[in-house]
């Protein structure tokens, strides 16, 4: 199924979708999508979309098992609160990606903003360039993975969870240390590399976690936990 | 929140006005309390030409009275070639006073002299456009038809008011009348606005509003004035202005964005054949098909001709 986005208002697109996906459609187009902001917002449901362009603010956000494949860049706060599922970013994201994410994964294949995975309570987020000033801000659970360097205050105030980084530190925020990832990690991370068509090396990989682990309420321990 | 948005062409192009107005129409959705562009290189005016625009409020009788005094004021520092309205209506009036026989330094004096007049603003005064009003993007570019003109670059914006009050002379963008051409369009909020003020008004600079904007312009003002690069004025006003900001600056031969150090205002810049483009969101760079760029927390970008 296709849908050219240029003449249709937000709304007008995700209802669309919706409507598709309850009637079972698997594969959905998003032609002329010009950026626009919540594309696919709160869509549930088994079904790929695909954004021929690029994204503008909360693309994704709050989906529950939807695949998303954005052919270009998104805006602020990809995947934001999302439960279950899958987004590709082909190219760069803006700040806020998964932003308190609850689960499934987002892959960025270039560059993101400042705040990446803020709030995050779970799932996995991996980004193939570098992730700007914060990242991991406030984190509470999941992991999110880093093969560019890491700007400043990184994994400012993290209670739970951790970020893997191959590159530079600027420098850690608060609550934040830097350790040597062990062989659990080295797996799990060849592992998802793989299988997000990343050259699976783990060689100068390391973690940030944080120095105390704060009592969450109501938080399911991550593995770092 | 504000959009901004700016564009700059090292050559001088016939859909300059076209291209501002359709990556602020994209931007819509940021703010409908004022839109506001600032527009350079369209007009062709001698070395001893300006333009001045300014409102003139009143009744047809008081504005014509109040035209003879100021074409009586501008005769003393220059002199008037021409005068046409704008807009007229039964309120108000958007006047454009083209003055020959005249330099900057005389200019920032007869603006400053016919803003202390009453009923009377002087809304620019350079050698470029500036368009702003209350409203739409498509009601300023119905006003002022600038879809129209050419030029070789623009800043525009999108007005969602936090700061001051809901009217044309607090619409972006915002100038400096000492230093020749400067314009300001911002997203944020300074919040060392009054300590920053206070300090650029013991050094001469004139406030016409109390719009947290304006102290930017007069900021970077001071900067170039004191011989900074604008490359370096803005590395200061990223150190320096306190709170969640992106601002373009214009001045007659480049665009310049900076963005806070927390990196809590969105930026993108662009470029590719020669063309140079600046926005909050990727939507505004969508038809310009350029090699876009997010701009990180603390960064700042400049562009020339």
């Amino acid at each position: 199924m296709e849908i050219d986005c240029s003449e249709l208002e937000v709304r007008e697109i995700n209802r669309m979708i919706k409507e598709a996906v309850k009637n079972g459609e698997e594969k959905i187009l998003l032609l002329n999508p010009g950026a626009k902001h919540y594309l696919s917002a709160g869509v549930v449901g088994n079904v790929e979309i695909q954004v021929k362009g690029s994204a503008g603010y909360f693309a994704g956000t709050m989906i529950h098992g939807v695949r998303m494949i954005i052919e270009k860049n998104s805006g602020w706060f990809t995947g934001d609160n999302m439960t279950e599922g899958y987004i590709e970013v082909k190219g760069k994201a803006g700040d806020g990606v998964g932003q308190g994410i609850y689960g499934g994964t987002i892959v960025v294949r270039e560059s993101a903003g400042a705040r990446t995975g803020e709030i995050m309570k779970n799932g996995t987020i991996i980004i193939g360039g570098n992730s700007d000033f914060m990242t991991g801000l406030y984190m509470m659970g999941g992991r999110i993975v880093v093969l560019g360097n890491l700007r400043g205050m990184a994994g400012e105030s993290i209670v739970r969870g951790a970020i893997y980084v191959k590159g530079d530190v600027d420098s850690l925020g608060k609550n934040a240390k830097l350790v040597e990832i062990n062989e659990q990690d080295e797996e799990w991370l060849k592992e998802i590399l793989k299988a997000h068509n990343f050259p699976a090396f783990t060689e100068k990989f390391r973690k940030i976690v944080p120095i105390r682990k704060r009592f969450v309420y109501g938080s399911a321990p991550s593995e770092e936990g | 929140m504000c959009g901004i948005v700016g564009i700059l062409s090292r050559k001088k192009r016939e859909d300059l006005g076209s291209i501002v107005i359709e990556m602020m129409k994209r931007l819509q959705h940021r703010g409908r309390d004022g839109a506001g562009i600032a527009l350079y290189g369209g007009l062709n005016l001698a070395d001893d030409e300006f333009l001045m625009r300014v409102e003139i409020q009143g009744e047809e009788e008081e504005r014509k009275k109040l035209v003879e005094v100021l074409t009586s004021i501008v005769d003393r520092y220059g002199s008037v070639k021409s005068i046409q309205n704008l807009i007229e209506n039964y309120e108000y009036s958007i006047t454009d006073f083209k003055i020959e026989k005249i330099n900057f330094k005389i200019l920032k004096k007869l603006a400053l002299e016919v803003q202390s007049l009453e009923n009377v603003a002087v809304l620019s005064a350079g050698k470029y456009e500036m368009f702003k009003d209350v409203g739409t993007i498509d009601f300023v570019d119905s006003e002022y038809h600038v879809s129209d003109k050419t030029g070789t670059h623009a800043i525009g914006h999108i007005r969602f008011s936090t700061e001051s009050g809901v009217d044309r002379y607090h619409a972006h963008p915002f100038q400096s009348f000492l230093y020749p051409d400067i314009t300001v369009v911002h997203n944020g909020q300074i919040t060392n606005y009054w300590n920053t003020r206070k300090k650029l008004e013991a050094k001469g600079h004139y406030f016409t509003t109390y719009n947290d904007t304006e102290c930017i312009v007069h900021y970077i003002a001071d900067k170039l004035l004191d011989g900074y690069s604008l490359e370096e004025a803005l590395q200061n006003a990223v150190k320096d202005l306190d709170g969640p900001f992106a601002f373009i600056i214009a001045t007659p031969k480049e665009i310049g964005i900076a963005k806070d150090k927390l990196g809590l205002r969105p930026a993108m810049v662009a470029e590719g054949d020669g063309l140079f483009a600046i926005s909050s969101e990727e939507v505004a760079l969508e038809p310009l098909n350029l090699e876009t760029e997010y701009l990180a927390p603390g960064d700042y970008r400049v562009y020339r001709m």
